[in-house]
This record gives C-alpha cells, structure tokens and sequence, in this order.
C-alpha cells in the first residue's frame, strides 16, 4: 500500500471518526446477522435431515391377504433399494405393542378377546436415505404409488401430511434466508458508500487540485475504495468474533441444560469456509460500497462536474 | 460567453503575455488551454493535444504535460508545502528519493527552501504564490501557463520570477503568463497579446 493510501486512510479516521465507528457497528451487526444465517442455515439443515431420517414407511396388509400376497410385497420391498431394513409385524404384534403403548388406557374392547384384533399386520421398512428435498419426498410418493396397488395392501403410511410440510418448509427457510441476506448486504453497500461520500465531501477541493495536475481516477477513488473494503473487512472480523462469543455462550446453556434440542453437540461453529465467506463479503461488499460512491469522481474532464 | 471569435497561436518554445482589464477574459482563455474547462466549440491544440476531442482518460496524461499557475494558487490546504510541490511527480508515480531532491531545488529557485514543513496557512500571499509556481515548474512541463503570477509580489521579487520564468523559457518550454504588471511586459520586450471583453484586440 502507497504512502498516498495510508495518508488518505489516517484521514479520514481523523476528520470522521464519528462516521467511520457508526459505519463499523452497523456493518458488525448486518454482518453478525449474515454470519448467523450461515450458521442457522448449516445447522437447521441438519436437524431437519436429522429428522428426515426417521420417516417410517409403513404398508398395511389386507386381513384377508394370501402368504403369496404377503411374500411378494415383502419382496417387492426388499428389492425396491429404498430401505435399509423390512420388518414384518404380524397382527399379534401390532396389538402386543399397542397394548404396551397405551398401558392401562388401552380400550376395554382390545382386552375382550371375544371382540378380535382390529389392527392389520403390516411391514414397517426404514428408509435408507432421508427426505431432504423435494425430489426425495417425489421417489417416496411415486414407491408408496406402486406399493398400494399390490394385492393384499391396504393401506401405506409414510407421514404424508407432515412430510410434505417438511419438505416446504426447508424451502421457505432456504428463500427467506436468501431474501433476508440480500437484503442486509445490499444495505450494507448504502452504508459503506455513504462513509466514503461523507470522506469525498470532506475533500472535494483537494480532489480538484489532484485532478488538475495530472492525477488519474484511480488515483484518486484507490484510497476510498481501499479504504471501503477496509472497513467491511474489519467489520466482518469483528462479526465473527461476535458470533463466536454467542456461539460459545449457546454452547454453554446447552450444556447446563441437557437435553436443550438435544444438539448441543452436533451443533457446530461456522466452517473454515463459511468464515471465508463471511470475510470475502465484508472485503467485497466495502469495496463494492465504496465503488459505486466514487464511481462518478475523477472522470477526467469533471473537474466541474461532482456528486 | 466569455471569449468570441479568440484565434491564437503561439509557436513552440515561445514566450508571450496575456494583458487585458479586470474581467476581460483572461482566466477564461487559461481555463480553455489548460483543460480545465472543455471547450464548448472550436479547436484548441495544445502540447500536441487537441483539447476539443480530448478522451477523460487523456485529461491526466495531458495535464501532466503542462504547468498551471493558478490565479487562486490552490494550494492543498492540509499538505505541507513539500507535498504541494511534489503533487505533479506524486500522481506519476515517481520514486520518493528524486521526488525529495527536486522538491529541494524547486522551492530553492524560488527561495522558500526553508519552508518545506510548513502548511499553506502558515505563508504569506507572496510565498503561497511561490509555492504554486514551484509546482508548476517541478515536472519541466512542455507549457508553462501561468495566470497573474506576480500579482502578490514586490517588484523585486517579481522580477526574480520573471528571470526564472525565462530561465524555464530557454530551456524550451513554452511561457505563456497573463498579467496586469505593464512595467514588466514592458522590460521583457516579448510578444505581448491584449484581450478585451473575451476578443483578441492585439497581439494576433
Ligand atoms: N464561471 C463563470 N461563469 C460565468 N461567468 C464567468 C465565470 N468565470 C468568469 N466569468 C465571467 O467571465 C468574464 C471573464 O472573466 P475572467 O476571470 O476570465 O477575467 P480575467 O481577465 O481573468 O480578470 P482578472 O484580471 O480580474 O483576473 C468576467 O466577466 C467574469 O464575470
Ligand atoms: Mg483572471
């Protein structure tokens, strides 16, 4: 960096500190709440994918179904290649269970033997992988399709209803996510942009007279655009470090309080990569910021012509 | 419209003033040929630049050809004299130890040698004036274009300036310098161009 940069860099920390320290905290936090999305996003994906996994697939048989019936939607099942286990419970089962899950709330009518097993046999298959898109919520509509019209099913339960809505509702996290974060990085392009007009106003004389003997545009916006890439890089060391004191404070509540979302554990820091991100915005978006500020100085002929 | 019907010329290497009243139109004219203000119509040619057509990205190459004295001096008024003088080999780029040396035997030549740490506020309207010309000088410019630079210096000092003036002349930049000092143009004995009301009424 020229002496030029860092002489016009110390002045403006010195005639605008006030405007240079408010654009640094309103930066931090937008870049907090960025950082935080990352993290959010990184970790909520994970939870639901988590919870994706245990999506049970149940298919019911028909009382009346044959042992050659129930052999080929066993088979048909195995060797569809979705699930990693077929477990076959019989009707006795079903109620076995039934019973032991409801304890002695379990209806009068379940305990008369006179009155019969209502609850089907059926095969409980666990999925190999889980729903995490859309498309794989698709294959799990388009298998229970197939396994429905085999003879002697009656029924097949895959949590349609809440599945479906936790395939939307991954998508509605992944769009507001994005609208919310363009929205931010788009403001923080503002504010950075009005520090380095606050600094260009302060000097409009002076960026005449180096107009005037000889400098080039790029001699005269470098400072200010460096400059802005300065501030919302800093900005978003600073949010990162923030993001780590909440992190570590999270982590410590999680811990006093076990059990709290059960996650404390899998619940990581921001990666390697995502505080790339982060860092690269901040350097980008300041110079972006300060960019499109300066971008109409220095153009040559404007000695006149100014923002 | 301040300057009609203006048709000059002034050779390669020459030297000649620009006289005229209080508003007559010489800043204008200086404006024009110094790519300060871009000419609304007709051609102007200076350094071998033709101004008229004159891309933004050539305005700084061409400006960096030429030496402006600026009636108003416009000193950068937070910089040190040193840095005020050095500006035209700082925007260049050039390397700081033959900034320093030719900073030092600018502002010698004009005698404020002693000054460099000081700020424009803390000079008098004679040295300011020095001062700017020193800057206009420090690169050897292909044309010297110098408005009113004697306006706020004794006849002695004046003088000096206009031997330097010369000096810089000899060693084959152009010298064109706008003044009201008759007394002056009048001992130099070079071609002299009167302007009135924006119009050339002498010296064509
Ligand atoms: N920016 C401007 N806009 C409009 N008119 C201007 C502008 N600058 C100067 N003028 C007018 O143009 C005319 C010529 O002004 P100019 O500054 O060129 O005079 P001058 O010969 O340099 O005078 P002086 O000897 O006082 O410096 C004047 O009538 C002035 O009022
Ligand atoms: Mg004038």
């Amino acid at each position: 960096m020229s002496s030029h940069m860092l002489r016009s860099l110390a002045r403006s920390w010195r005639e605008h500190t006030g405007t240079q320290i408010a654009t640094l905290v309103v930066l931090t936090g937008t870049f907090t709440i960025v950082a935080l999305f990352l993290f959010a996003q990184a970790n909520f994906v994970k939870i639901l994918t988590r919870w994706g996994d245990n999506v049970q697939f149940a298919v019911f048989l028909e009382d009346a179904a044959s042992q050659d019936q129930v052999s080929a939607v066993k088979a048909f099942l195995e060797n569809s290649g979705r699930f990693k286990s077929v477990d076959f419970v019989s009707k006795e089962k079903a109620a076995e269970t039934f019973r032991q899950q409801m304890g002695n709330n379990s209806p009068e009518l379940l305990r008369d033997p006179e009155f019969g097993n209502p609850l089907p046999a059926s095969f409980e298959a666990r999925l190999l992988e889980g729903v995490d898109s859309k498309s794989s919520y698709d294959v799990l509509v388009d298998l229970a399709g197939r396994v429905i019209s085999l003879p002697g099913v009656n029924d097949v339960s895959y949590g349609q209803g809440w599945v479906e809505n936790y395939a939307s509702l991954l998508k509605v996290f992944a769009t507001s996510s994005w609208i919310l974060l363009s929205v931010l990085l788009a403001g923080s392009l503002l504010i950075v942009g009005n520090a380095i007009r606050a600094a260009v106003q302060g000097r409009r004389d002076e960026i005449e007279i180096l107009e005037l003997f000889g400098a080039t545009s790029w001699y005269v916006r470098g400072p200010l655009i460096v400059e802005g890439a300065l501030i919302g890089l800093f900005a978003s060391i600073l949010s990162i470090g923030l993001c780590f004191a909440l992190f570590q404070w999270q982590q410590k509540i999680a811990e006093e309080n076990l059990g709290f979302w059960g996650l404390a554990k899998e619940v990581g820091f921001l990666s390697g990569t995502q505080i790339a991100i982060v860092l690269l915005l901040g350097l980008g978006f300041g110079a972006l910021g300060s960019y499109l500020s300066v971008r109409r100085i220095a153009t040559g002929w404007a000695a006149a012509e100014r923002i | 419209m301040a300057l009609r019907d203006v048709n000059l010329t002034i050779d390669k290497g020459e030297m000649a003033f620009l006289t005229g009243p209080s508003g007559a139109g010489k800043t204008t004219l200086f404006r024009m040929i110094s790519a300060y203000d871009r000419p609304t119509s007709g051609a102007v040619s200076v350094a071998g630049f033709n101004l008229a057509n004159l891309k933004s990205f050539e305005v700084p190459q061409f400006r960096r050809r030429i030496g402006v004295v600026y009636q108003d001096f416009r000193l950068l008024k937070k910089h040190t004299i040193f840095e005020n003088v050095a500006l035209p080999l700082e925007v260049r780029g050039d390397a700081s130890g033959i900034v320093t040396k030719k900073v030092a035997e600018v502002l010698e030549q004009v005698g404020l040698a002693h000054r460099q740490g000081d700020k424009p506020e803390q000079l008098s309207g004679g040295e300011q004036q020095r001062v700017a010309i020193a800057r206009a000088l420090i690169h050897q410019p292909a044309v010297l274009i110098a408005d009113e630079p004697t306006g706020n210096l004794d006849p002695q000092l004046s003088l000096e300036i206009m031997e330097l003036f010369e000096k810089v002349n000899a060693q084959g930049t152009t010298v064109f310098i706008a003044t009201h000092d008759v007394e002056i143009v009048r001992r130099k004995g070079k071609r002299v161009i009167e302007i009135n009301q924006g119009q050339i009424i002498r010296g064509q």
